[in-house]
């Protein structure tokens, strides 16, 4: 086998660096470790999960986390209003909520930034045009057009992600617009340029590397979003249908019972927020790692 | 100046007639509204008497521009649920919306800059820590989450406040705090940060040195500056606070806008969606406009551009 190049040597270096810098911050291991759990509930849940989410039992419904039942099982977070295990629907709601970002954040994420660079490259109307659409769009509140969108499209997981994928290319668009404008004024792209490079070797070669980053910073930032977008869908009844598991769903049915089951609002809500918690640890600790420059378009350090 | 704003203003009035071209869109996509009106057994001659009348039954772009036209007026047409002026339902709401939004507001800024100051003054102590978290978990959690849980401990186990409905100030505390809660954590991290900046420039040495008190340093003069961006972005959010309200609003039965747009939504009542898209985007367009004539006065270095 041949020995690696410099290249490939520097890029396992870097990466050995940057995993020790991880396991140095304690806010992003505290993170990591919430994504990880959440992950592996999500891909470990139809082997982990005590019972199966959609198994009704009538006899066992509305007992408080910690029931044993006449089977010796035990519900550890209690069952809903059909007898269905809290535990087991949390473990497999998280499929849903991984699902629904993993396959989100590409959409926005090609939409956003095809935008954001082709408004920060040729500048002028276009880019005049595009940022009008971003400030439209910005105007209605989020739930609303989500809402409105879904209200035409049909209430499903695919349109689902298609709406969420769809409203969501405004950050990418806006920070990645300001980049290419930057990068745009430097020297050696001026000199490509002038070497009579076309438009298009310049956005492959010289653009895009440079974003790249910032972009994988974006993309996790704007899966906490996704998740709670999804959860308030789902809350609102336009989301994951049921008898579907999904944490917001979950809210949504124990609303009923918030005076006799306050299981049934606290376990999904607090699934929701500590893997939102997870992924920001994370997402804060990489925007900080990769870009101060980003610190402040996106929002200042923590 | 007079020209930076006139400018201003014309874009403005640009975005908010992409806004309701997008609300009026939608709003036709969303369905038939007729057949939801009338009860199953209507006849289809009927339902095509119906739809005339309502004026549906015309091409979409006749219909876009007799939109426009009236809505130039303020006439948004006649709301299907309510058979009333839509303009007439949805400025009922305007109060309740307001006051929602003032409430929300307030919480934002009072606990937000006094968790964000506490925070940069007491930088290495455990306070900071607490601090921190707090703001942290603010922001993560789901408005709707909120809601339940303050309504689990201070409707139902405590019975401090009422979970529903319209009636004096204790109706808004719950329905205030879910609003403001996220955006109180926003504004945390963004005072302490500011603020930390602010405490290390040379004008606060000067100050000190003077022999100022500390209170004074710091919430006269620090604060003041580090209150710049998060100006700013109270007015971008804006469009955060009226969704944020939305979803209070159907948690605690609050009669607001954004209720009022969720149910037309769901009831394929166009002129009231058009109607609510359209108020809120001006609101939206105004707060923006407000938000940089402030920028304006807070920082004299903009005005000589």
């Amino acid at each position: 086998m041949a020995t690696p190049g410099p290249v490939s040597a520097g890029a396992a270096r870097r990466t050995r660096m940057l995993a020790r810098r991880l396991t140095e911050s304690r806010p992003a291991m505290l993170g990591l470790l919430l994504v990880l759990v959440v992950a592996v509930s999500a891909a470990g849940a139809p082997l982990l999960a005590p019972y199966s989410p959609y198994e009704q039992d009538i006899r066992a419904r509305l007992k408080p986390p910690g029931w044993r039942g006449p089977d010796g099982g035990i519900r550890l977070l209690g069952t809903d209003g059909l007898g269905r295990d809290v535990l087991s629907r949390i473990m497999y709601g998280a499929r849903v909520s991984l699902l629904v970002a993993l396959a989100t954040v590409p959409i926005s994420l090609l939409l956003g930034v095809t935008l954001g660079i082709t408004a920060g490259y040729a500048g002028g109307q276009v880019d005049r045009v595009i940022m009008r659409l971003v400030d439209i769009q910005l105007a209605i509140p989020f739930i609303l057009l989500t809402l409105a969108v879904i209200a035409v499209l049909g209430p499903s997981l695919p349109n689902l992600i298609l709406t969420l994928g769809i409203t969501g290319w405004l950050t990418y668009a806006r920070v990645i617009r300001a980049e290419t404008m930057s990068i745009r004024r430097l020297e050696y792209v001026m000199a490509a340029r002038a070497l009579g490079a076309t438009s298009w070797r310049i956005v492959t070669r010289h653009i895009a590397p440079n974003v790249l980053s910032s972009v994988v910073v974006l993309a996790t930032l704007q899966v906490p979003g996704i998740v709670i977008g999804e959860a308030s869908l789902s809350f609102l009844g336009l989301g994951v249908q049921p008898p579907n598991p999904t944490w917001g769903g979950m809210l949504s049915e124990g609303r009923q019972y918030v005076w006799t089951a306050w299981w049934l609002v606290t376990f999904p809500g607090l699934a929701l927020t500590l893997a939102v918690l997870g992924v920001n640890l994370l997402g804060d600790w990489m925007r900080d790692m990769f870009d101060p420059r980003l610190r402040r378009q996106l929002g200042s350090k923590w | 100046m007079k020209e930076y704003l006139l400018r201003r203003v014309g874009y403005m009035l640009i975005v908010l007639l992409g806004v309701t071209t997008v609300a009026f869109l939608l709003a036709r996509l969303s369905g038939d509204p007729v057949a939801l009106m009338m009860p199953e057994v209507t006849s289809a001659e009927a339902l095509a008497l119906l739809r005339e009348q309502l004026g549906l039954d015309q091409p979409l772009i006749v219909q876009y521009t007799q939109f426009l036209s009236h809505a130039a007026r303020g006439d948004f047409g006649r709301s299907y649920q309510y058979q009333r002026s839509a303009s007439e339902v949805v400025m009922g709401t305007l109060a309740p919306t307001i006051q929602l939004a003032v409430v929300g507001l307030a919480v934002a800024v009072i606990v937000g800059m006094s968790t964000g100051v506490v925070a940069a003054v007491s930088k290495g102590t455990w306070v900071e820590a607490i601090a921190g978290s707090a703001a942290l978990i603010g922001q993560c959690l789901p408005n709707f989450w909120l809601g339940l849980m303050m309504i689990l401990f201070f409707g139902v186990k405590l019975r401090w406040f009422p979970i529903s409905g319209r009636g004096g100030l204790a109706h808004l505390v719950m329905p205030g705090f879910v609003v403001g809660v996220p955006f109180a954590a926003q504004i945390a991290r963004m005072v302490r940060s500011g603020l930390l900046d602010q405490l290390g420039q040379d004008y606060v040495r000067t100050a000190r040195a003077k022999g100022l008190h500390e209170t004074v340093v710091v919430l006269k003069h620090a604060l003041r500056n580090a209150a710049i961006p998060v100006v700013t972005i109270l007015g971008l959010d804006f469009g955060r606070l009226l969704g944020g309200a939305v979803i209070a609003e159907t948690m605690f039965a609050w009669p607001g806008m954004g209720r009022l747009a969720v149910q037309a939504v769901f009831s394929r009542d166009f002129p009231v969606v058009q109607a609510c898209v359209f108020i809120m985007g001006l609101t939206f367009a105004l707060v923006n406009l407000g938000v940089d004539t402030l920028y304006l006065c807070l920082d004299p270095r903009i005005r000589r551009d």
